[in-house]
């Protein structure tokens, strides 16, 4: 069995954006990049599908600046056999980044594909869909869990207070959220052992774009935030504004 | 006539309330395009909901109502809108931006070889032709896009849009369409209902957080009270859920949920950039907590410097007068 990871690297979540030159893209300077925390999640599922059945192969793949490499070495400490890395220098949507990663994969011919339900720059969510789409195979999308067993996968997800569970043969695609598997943490062992990992470099597949950024700006800055007082005495003062003045109760 | 189609989402019969915001939305986007829109129900014994559409104004609503999509999963639901769309010739095609939207947004766009312009919270008609505005990391920064092909496929961000009513006389239209066998393979097999029912975070009007200043999960009581006493639901940051305190799809932030809802109270949440990113777009903001330097007033509308043990309880006690 065989599967394909998609990883991303992201500015760290506690990074300050800062808007570029530009003014379309951020300012990388001085922003630490890691691997997107759900893509992260997607390679501890497709670990622990390989450490609970035998002849499992894992293929992290990644589409990015040459830096990326470090997060697809992440991905290999984790588990991963060996990375692929999608050689791009230009920030690109959502269809165009599916599409080169769709031709990557195609070759691997994998039984099952895992990516994070979102990555956390763009918090596009639409990879995972068009990748299915394009691979012809089914979708599973935002899987909180998921298990693997006879050759199909078994997912849930949780919305508006229902859990769902959805069952799929493979080949497939599923998307990766939050639940009950948390990422290990890389022993120093395994970074070096992840050091001898193959890591192969490809061009990216170009493809028109279909949409494009025309600004990034920051959001105001909140004008006219108070304190209403301190302590417990400031509470019936609060709800008079929250009645009158915000006219949200 | 090229018009905009408006993707609803039905569950147990009735709408979801991100649907009337999508075609309110539709609705004046069109208007300002000199357009017509078009809302789209699609499902299992959906007909009979499909005209309560024109309270929101729309003037047409095609119906696709086939037994075999009774909890079918995505898929299907992607061929009728990819034939619906190329029936109506549309523009534009707008889907809620929950989490079924987003996936359905992108499997029906890949299917004209596009991507959706996803989670939008503004929409700009410019000469004929859309603007988008939406957050991208997680709200810290925001994006204008422009689609340059049609279609192209927008999914709007719950709780922005206003969901305006304009009582219409809707036409509705019954479509038949067809289905690929490989549109079952994914099979929604056991839906658990939760045994109390809660809207969804991305979707509640009224949000109360917690945050690690509650000190154990045994004081998160509190927090469920005021969002009770308040008719919201409750939120936590993201150290509370790594701690183990609460589950994480109660995780508001950049790794969990992005929130827009009319009122978000922070009590004892210090105002890490990872959570202001996924709160920051509500509309107003309460903090509550003991330390007056903490980044979270500066994103707040309304603050009150205190211990949330002693101003919680308080809270509570007037929110429950709110009822009365």
């Amino acid at each position: 069995m065989k599967i394909v990871v998609c990883v991303k690297q992201v500015p760290d979540t506690a990074t300050k954006i800062k808007v570029g030159a530009d003014a379309k893209t951020i300012d990388s300077d001085g922003v630490e990049y890691v691997i997107s925390p759900y893509d992260e999640l997607a390679v501890e599922h497709a670990v622990r599908i390989k450490e609970n059945n035998d002849d499992v192969e894992i293929v992290a793949v990644s589409m990015g600046s040459a830096d990326s490499d470090k997060i697809l070495r992440h991905a290999l400490a984790m588990g991963a056999d060996r990375g692929i890395l999608i050689e791009n220098d230009n920030s690109c949507d959502s269809f165009v980044t599916a599409q080169s990663l769709a031709n990557a994969i195609k070759e691997e011919n994998p039984d099952l594909v895992l990516c994070g339900v979102k990555a956390v720059d763009d918090d596009c969510s639409q990879v995972g869909g068009i990748l299915a789409t394009l691979l012809e195979v089914p979708f599973i999308w935002s899987a909180a869990e998921l298990s693997y067993e006879d050759n199909k996968v078994t997912a849930q997800n949780e919305l508006a207070g229902e859990t769902y569970t959805v069952e799929c043969e493979l080949p497939c695609v599923v998307s990766i959220q939050k639940g009950s598997v948390e990422a290990r943490i890389n022993s120093l062992i395994s970074i070096r052992k992840a050091r001898k990992k193959e890591v192969n470099n490809v061009a990216a597949t170009t493809s028109e774009a279909v949409m494009q950024t025309e600004k990034l700006e920051l959001p105001a800055a909140k004008v006219g935030g108070r304190i209403v007082g301190e302590g417990p005495e400031a509470v019936a003062e609060l709800f008079k504004l929250l009645r009158e003045e915000a006219k949200v109760l | 006539m090229p018009g905009i189609l408006a993707i609803t989402e039905v569950k147990e019969n009735s709408f979801r309330k991100a649907s009337f915001e999508v075609v309110s939305e539709a609705v004046r986007c069109a208007q300002n395009l000199g357009t017509e829109a078009t809302a789209v129900v699609i499902g299992s014994g959906v007909e009979a909901i499909a005209k309560d559409l024109g309270k929101y104004g729309v003037k047409n609503v095609v119906v696709v109502d086939d037994a075999k999509l009774e909890n079918a999963y995505t898929p299907p639901l992607a061929e009728a809108i990819e034939q619906i769309a190329k029936a109506k010739e549309s523009d534009y095609v707008f889907f809620p931006a929950t989490l079924q939207g987003k996936a359905l947004s992108a499997i029906t766009a890949a299917r004209f070889q596009r991507a959706a312009v996803s989670d939008c919270t503004e929409t700009h008609c410019d000469g004929g032709e859309l603007t988008l505005k939406r957050p991208v990391y997680a709200g810290k920064a925001l994006e204008t896009v422009k689609p340059l092909q049609k279609p192209a496929f927008v999914s709007l961000r719950p709780n922005v849009f206003a969901a305006e009513e304009a009582a219409t006389e809707a036409q509705v239209e019954k479509m038949d369409v067809s289905f690929s066998d490989k549109a079952f393979l994914a099979k929604i097999t056991d839906i658990k209902k939760a045994e109390e029912q809660k809207p969804d975070l991305t979707e509640a009007a009224i949000i109360v957080s917690g945050g690690r200043g509650m000190k154990g999960p045994e004081n998160f009581n509190l927090i469920e009270d005021l969002a009770s006493a308040l008719g919201g639901v409750n939120g936590a940051s993201r150290a509370v859920v790594d701690a183990g305190w609460r589950p994480h799809n109660e995780q508001v932030g950049q790794t969990g949920k992005t929130v827009s809802p009319q009122l978000y109270v922070a009590c004892a949440i210090s105002g890490a950039i990872q959570h202001l990113a996924g709160m920051r777009t509500s509309k107003v903001i309460v903090a509550i907590n003991k330390d007056a330097d903490a980044p979270i007033f500066q994103v707040a509308d309304y603050g009150i410097v205190g211990d949330v043990f002693e101003v919680l309880p308080a809270m509570i006690e007037e929110g429950k007068k709110l009822d009365s």
